[in-house]
């Protein structure tokens, strides 16, 4: 078993898959705990509060980061 | 269902997920993070976790026009990935129990031996077998290993390694990693073949005619 972090968006339950610090921003890579086809990414705002990313460039930065972290 | 029809399948669920994911991820409601955690499955995590990586490999990787090799090696880790997460479902979830206290939890070493001997290729049931046990965090997986093969007809994990010809555990992975992705290539690259016999049939070395003008 694997222990992971859960927070509730739009009703669902979305795990915290992966977190992923880029400059000062950190990138919180989600997937719904009932349905992994339903994943999304988001970012940390004062630390603590889970918001969603500025615009589709963003989702592309954080999207090769993660691409790039399993690579590596 | 031919490997192109697949693969267009295949492409068409991940680019759904992505056009869903980007959707997702610039909208909706902001939160509170409460570092509420839950326990799950280690294979549920990994499955999920590959989606994400399939969905990014689309947004970050082809749009930035990634090079073919780069590809290829991210589709190489998810074809061994995905037979080591199967084993973990199909063998050791089905051999592990809890402790008394339920802090903890054991194998059944015997049943996990008596799987690799059933298997038609043993070697890869044994690597397979070693992979699937390491995502499970325990403690010296070559421990682990010893115990299962006390069932089997050699002494222990190390001199089953020795009797391979490999020196250590690392070149056995290594190997088996090897020979799998071959295998999956020559599995792929035998449908194409056939899917184009199919389609350009041909007798005694040459091309079936389909004209009239043929010699």
């Amino acid at each position: 078993m694997k222990d992971i972090e859960i927070v509730e968006i739009d009703n669902k339950k979305y795990g915290i898959m992966k977190e992923i610090i880029y400059k000062d921003t950190t990138y919180l890579y989600l997937s719904n705990i009932d349905d992994n086809q339903d994943v999304m990414i988001r970012k940390l705002k004062d630390n603590d509060t889970i918001i969603p990313l500025d615009n589709g460039k963003e989702f592309d930065i954080a999207s090769t980061l993660l691409l790039k972290d399993s690579i590596i | 269902m031919t490997h192109e029809e697949y693969q267009k399948k295949e492409n068409e669920i991940i680019e759904e997920i992505l056009k869903n994911a980007k959707k997702r991820s610039l909208s909706g409601q902001e939160v509170k993070r409460k570092k509420n955690t839950i326990s799950i499955n280690k294979s549920k995590f990994y499955k999920s976790l590959s989606v994400l990586i399939a969905t990014t490999f689309v947004a970050g990787g082809l749009t930035l026009g990634m090079p073919e090799k780069i590809i290829n090696h991210v589709t190489d880790k998810r074809i061994v990935s995905d037979q080591i997460i199967d084993c973990h479902d199909e063998v050791i979830n089905n051999v592990k129990s809890r402790t008394e206290d339920g802090k903890g939890f054991y194998l059944d070493y015997k049943n996990i031996a008596e799987y690799i001997k059933s298997e038609e290729d043993f070697d890869k049931a044994v690597y397979l077998v070693h992979e699937a046990i390491e995502m499970e965090n325990l403690d010296d997986i070559d421990n682990q290993m010893d115990r299962v093969f006390e069932y089997t007809d050699f002494e222990d994990y190390s001199s089953y390694l020795d009797a391979r010809g490999f020196n250590d555990s690392e070149e056995f992975e290594e190997a088996s990693k090897k020979e799998i992705l071959l295998e999956s290539r020559i599995h792929d690259k035998t449908i194409e073949l056939e899917e184009l016999n199919s389609k350009y049939p041909k007798t005694d070395g040459k091309y079936e005619s389909k004209g009239e003008n043929s010699l």
